[in-house]
């Protein structure tokens, strides 16, 4: 009976993966080739002292373009921003909570009003009695997130052109 | 928490350890002596032939990456559907256009083993069983007669 079940949690967080994948195309289209330096999306596993967390993560660094006009050497640069973007689902003996975080770790301050180090941008958790109920969960809250390019804005670090 | 969620706690488990002892061995056992290797490995979603859910692990030593991107792969996966379970296990090489590695370019099965599989707990005992296999073959690249150029 569980086959089932199984396979349904996997097929929507399969779907929330491509949803969160599309909205970082809203970042491809105000990125340029200097500060794009890296980006991508994986499934996040991770065994915690009571359960196990499962989803989606999405990385994206802004590096500094200065060294390299061009900003095709990416050795010369170094990333000044990285935003994390994390969907997961913990499943526990005690329920399921499904939280969606945005998360900034500044590397260079002069770039940006936030000092440097790890700031919280978006978090929000909802706890579930089964991980049924919260994959549906994670799924709205992930629709409900605003475009990833806000977050850069927050932090100054859209290169408008 | 349901029994499906014990169930699908013990299956990403299972995947986790098998995804850990997989990048294990090709960074222990697949990363040729001299060569440029760069062995690493994710897991993965998404089938990307197909854009069908899955559940694969891959553990990969790119040989010479500065040059033809040769791979030695050793991947697991477990593909979900509504009435079971698909495991399988494979050892690839991917040989590069000027790969010295005496196989032509393209893609060669060196191991390979699957089942499909009813339940969870059947899943789980093949996919950990399957990997155990992989990772104790001996000498993996014994077939593959690579020579740094």
């Amino acid at each position: 009976m569980s086959t089932a079940e199984i396979h349904q949690f996997l097929t929507a967080l399969h779907r929330i993966h491509d949803r969160l994948d599309k909205a970082m195309d809203d970042i491809h289209a105000v990125s340029t080739a200097g500060e794009h330096a890296e980006m991508g999306p994986s499934v996040h596993l991770e065994e915690t002292e009571t359960g196990i967390r499962v989803g989606s993560r999405y990385v994206y660094r802004v590096a500094d373009a200065s060294p390299d006009p061009d900003g095709w050497d990416l050795s010369t640069r170094g990333d000044v921003c990285e935003l994390n973007i994390a969907a997961t689902v913990l499943i526990e003996p005690t329920g399921c909570a499904a939280s969606v975080t945005v998360t900034a770790i500044m590397r260079d301050a002069a770039l940006s009003p936030y000092p440097l180090g790890e700031h919280s941008l978006h978090d929000a958790r909802q706890v579930h009695p089964d991980s049924a109920a919260a994959i549906d969960a994670l799924a709205v809250m992930v629709e409900e997130l605003e475009s990833p390019v806000t977050f850069l804005e927050r932090v100054h670090l859209v290169v408008t052109r | 928490m349901t029994d499906a969620d014990v169930d699908l706690a013990r299956l990403l488990t299972a995947f986790l350890h098998a995804h850990r002892r997989l990048v294990a061995y090709a960074v222990t056992q697949l990363v040729i002596k001299e060569s440029d290797a760069e062995p690493g490995g994710h897991p993965y979603l998404t089938d990307f032939q197909t854009g069908t859910v899955l559940f694969s692990s891959s553990g990969v030593a790119t040989l010479d990456p500065d040059n033809d991107l040769s791979e030695l792969r050793v991947e697991a996966g477990v593909r979900p559907d509504p009435t079971g379970f698909e495991v399988w296990v494979e050892l690839v090489l991917f040989a590069g256009a000027e790969s010295n590695s005496g196989w032509p370019e393209g893609r060669h099965l060196l191991h390979e083993e699957r089942q499909r599989c009813a339940d969870v707990s059947e899943t789980v005992r093949t996919l950990t069983a399957y990997v155990d296999r992989l990772v104790n073959v001996e000498d993996p690249l014994a077939s593959v007669a690579w020579t740094r150029r």
